[in-house]
C-alpha cells in the first residue's frame, strides 16, 4: 500500500512539470501562459493531496516572486543597455568593425561572428538578441540561411549561463541555494568543455571534415582563450561578467590575431563601409562603462563595505499535513542592494546616456521610445520567470520536488549525472530560457544529488550546463532564427542539422561528471 | 503596445502591488488577508492565461 501510495504521490508531483511540457511543445503556449497554469496545478496538487494549506500556498508564492527581483533586475537593466545601444545604431557599428578585421576566410569568419560575436552579444544581451543580429549579418555576407541559422543558433550554446549579465547563474543560486562560488567553478569548467564543442562544431557545420580541418586551429585557439577567460573571470573577478570578458578576449583574438596567422593570413576585407557618425569606441560605451564598474567594485574593497546592505524578507515556518516542513527564515534570498550586478547595470544606463546625451547622439524621445521597446521585450520574459518562480517553490515547500527527486534517485541510480544534463536541455527546450530551466529543475537536480549522496553542485552545474546548451533547439529560439534570415518552414530541418551536436555536448558533460563523481570521487 | 503586452504589464502590475498586502497576511497570520491576498495573486496570474 505503502508503494502504491509512494507511486501516487510521485505521479502528482510529476504533474505540474507534465503541463508545463504539454502545454508548451503540444499546445505551443507561451513560457508565462504555461508557468501560470502550473502554479495554479501545483498549487492545487499540494492544497488538496500534500496537505499543504493557504498560508503555505501564500509563503511559498511570495518566496517564488521575492526570489524573482535579483533576476529581473538583471534582466531589465541588460536589455535597456542594450537598448541604448541599439538606438544609436551601436550594433551596426560594432559588428561592420569585427566583420572587417577578420579577413577572407570563410571559415574563420563564421567562426568570429556565430561563435564569438554571438558570444559577446549574450555576454551583454541574450533573449535572442544574439540570433537575430549575427543570422541575418551571415546571410549578408554570403552563407546559405540554413548554415548561419544553425550556426548563430549553436554558437551561445556555451554562453548563456553567464550570458545576460549572469542571469542564469543567479537563478541557478537562489533556487538551490548553494556556494555561489563552487557552483561559478564548476559551471565555468563544463561550459569550457562546451566552448570546445561548439568551435569544432561549427567548423564540421560548414563543410564537413573539409570545414573541420580548416576551422580547427582556430576553433581550439578561440576555445582555449575564451573558456580560458570565462573561467579565469568566474572564478577570480565576477560570473556575471564572465560571458562578456570571454566574448571580448575571443574577439580580440579572432579579429587581431588568428587572421595574421599561417592558417588565415589571406588579406583583411574591406567593410561595406556604411558612412556611421560614431565609432566602435563609442558605440561600446555602456559596456565598456559596465566593465569598468565591475572592476571597481568588485576588485576593490568597496565590495566588502557595501556587501552588508542587504535587503531580505523574513518567512514564518509553514508545515504540510504530510509533515513538510519549511523553517521559518529571518532573511530570505537577500540582495546585496549596492552590489548586486543589477546596480552596476543601472549605472552604467544611467552613464552611458550622460555621455551619449554629452556627444550630442542623445534625442529627447529616446528615453520614451526605450522605455517603450523595453516594455515590450522584456515583459514576457518577466512573466513566465514569475509564474515559473512562483510554480518551483510551491512544488519545493509541499514536498514534490522532493518526492520527484527520490523517485528519480532510484530510478537513475549511478547514472544520474550522464541524464542531468539532459534534464537541464528539456527545460529550456520547454520553456525556452536557461534561467527558466534552472528555476524548474535547478532545487529538483540538487535533491536527487542529495538522495544519491553525489556532488550537489556538480550536478547543479550540470543542470545549468544543460540549460545553456538547450537554448540551441529552444523553439523561440529556432522560430527566431528562421524568421531572420526568411527561411520560415525551415525548422525542422535547422533541428535535424543541429540536434546531434545537442546530444555530443550533453553527454560530453555528463560523462565528465560521472568520471570526476564515481573515478576522482569529487 | 499591443493588446496582448498590455495584459501581460497588468498580469505583472496586480502581482507586485498585491505583494505587500499578502506578505502583510502572511506576517501577521491573518486567514481574511491571505485568502484575499491569493485571489489577487490568482487573478494577476490568471490574466497571464488570459494575455500570454
Amino acid at each position: 500500500m505503502e508503494q502504491e501510495l509512494n507511486f501516487f504521490y510521485l505521479f502528482l508531483s510529476f504533474i505540474p512539470l507534465i503541463s508545463i511540457l504539454t502545454l508548451i511543445m503540444g499546445f505551443k503556449w507561451g513560457g508565462g501562459k504555461a508557468g501560470a497554469f502550473s502554479w495554479f496545478i501545483a498549487s492545487i496538487i499540494g492544497y488538496s493531496f500534500f496537505g499543504a494549506d493557504l498560508n503555505l500556498i501564500a509563503v511559498s508564492s511570495l518566496k517564488g516572486l521575492w526570489t524573482t527581483v535579483f533576476i529581473l533586475y538583471i534582466i531589465w537593466g541588460a536589455m535597456a543597455l542594450y537598448n541604448i545601444v541599439a538606438k544609436i545604431d551601436g550594433f551596426e557599428v560594432i559588428s561592420d568593425t569585427f566583420t572587417g578585421l577578420t579577413g577572407k576566410s570563410k571559415v574563420l569568419q563564421l567562426l568570429v561572428i556565430s561563435w564569438v560575436f554571438v558570444s559577446l552579444l549574450q555576454g551583454v544581451a541574450g533573449f535572442g538578441t544574439p540570433i537575430a543580429v549575427a543570422a541575418p549579418l551571415l546571410v549578408g555576407l554570403g552563407f546559405s540561411p540554413i548554415v548561419a541559422t544553425s550556426a548563430a543558433l549553436l554558437g551561445r550554446a556555451w554562453a548563456v549561463t553567464f550570458g545576460s549579465l549572469g542571469s542564469s547563474y543567479a537563478a541557478l543560486i537562489k533556487i538551490t541555494d548553494l556556494d555561489p562560488n563552487a557552483l561559478a567553478f564548476w559551471s565555468s569548467i563544463f561550459l569550457t568543455v562546451v566552448c570546445i564543442i561548439t568551435g569544432l562544431s561549427i567548423s564540421y557545420l560548414y563543410d564537413k571534415k573539409e570545414g573541420l580541418k580548416k576551422g580547427t586551429p582556430a576553433a581550439l585557439i578561440l576555445a582555449v582563450s575564451m573558456g580560458g577567460t570565462l573561467i579565469i573571470t568566474a572564478n577570480f573577478i565576477l560570473p556575471y561578467i564572465a560571458t562578456l570578458v570571454a566574448g571580448l578576449v575571443g574577439m580580440i583574438v579572432g579579429t587581431f590575431i588568428l587572421p595574421k596567422t599561417k592558417w588565415y593570413n589571406t588579406g583583411n576585407v574591406k567593410t561595406k563601409s556604411k558612412t556611421s557618425s560614431i565609432s566602435f569606441h563609442t558605440a561600446f560605451t555602456p559596456y565598456y562603462s559596465l566593465l569598468a564598474l565591475a572592476f571597481i567594485i568588485y576588485l576593490t574593497p568597496i565590495k566588502e563595505i557595501f556587501s552588508v546592505y542587504k535587503i531580505g524578507l523574513p518567512f514564518p515556518r509553514t508545515e504540510t499535513a504530510l509533515g513538510i516542513v519549511n523553517n521559518a527564515i529571518t532573511s530570505y534570498s537577500p540582495v546585496a542592494i549596492i552590489t548586486t550586478p543589477g546596480t552596476l547595470v543601472l549605472l552604467s544606463v544611467i552613464i552611458s546616456i550622460i555621455i551619449f546625451i554629452k556627444k550630442g547622439l542623445w534625442k529627447k524621445s529616446y528615453g520614451k521610445e526605450i522605455l517603450k521597446s523595453l516594455i515590450n521585450q522584456a515583459i514576457p520574459a518577466t512573466v513566465t520567470i514569475m509564474t515559473m518562480s512562483m510554480m518551483a517553490v510551491v512544488m519545493i515547500e509541499t514536498g514534490m520536488t522532493s518526492f520527484l527527486a527520490k523517485g528519480t534517485a532510484e530510478m537513475a541510480s549511478n547514472i544520474f549525472p550522464i541524464i542531468s544534463p539532459f534534464i537541464g536541455i528539456l527545460g529550456t527546450f520547454m520553456a525556452g530560457t536557461n534561467s527558466s530551466s534552472n528555476i524548474i529543475f535547478g532545487a529538483f537536480q540538487k535533491n536527487v544529488a542529495i538522495y544519491l549522496g553525489i556532488n550537489s553542485i556538480i550536478i547543479a552545474s550540470l543542470q545549468t550546463t544543460g540549460g545553456s546548451i538547450g537554448t540551441i533547439i529552444a523553439p523561440m529560439n529556432v522560430a527566431l532564427g528562421t524568421g531572420v534570415t526568411k527561411i520560415v518552414g525551415k525548422e525542422g530541418e535547422i533541428l535535424k542539422n543541429i540536434f546531434k551536436y545537442v546530444i555530443i555536448m550533453g553527454l560530453s558533460v555528463g560523462i565528465l561528471a560521472f568520471i570526476l563523481i564515481y573515478f576522482l570521487k569529487f | 503596445m499591443n493588446k496582448n503586452r498590455k495584459g501581460l504589464l497588468w498580469s505583472v502590475l496586480i502581482i507586485w502591488v498585491n505583494f505587500p498586502f499578502l506578505y502583510w497576511g502572511v506576517l501577521s497570520d491573518k486567514p481574511v488577508v491571505i485568502t484575499i491576498g491569493l485571489l489577487i495573486t490568482a487573478i494577476g496570474t490568471g490574466l497571464t492565461l488570459v494575455f500570454g
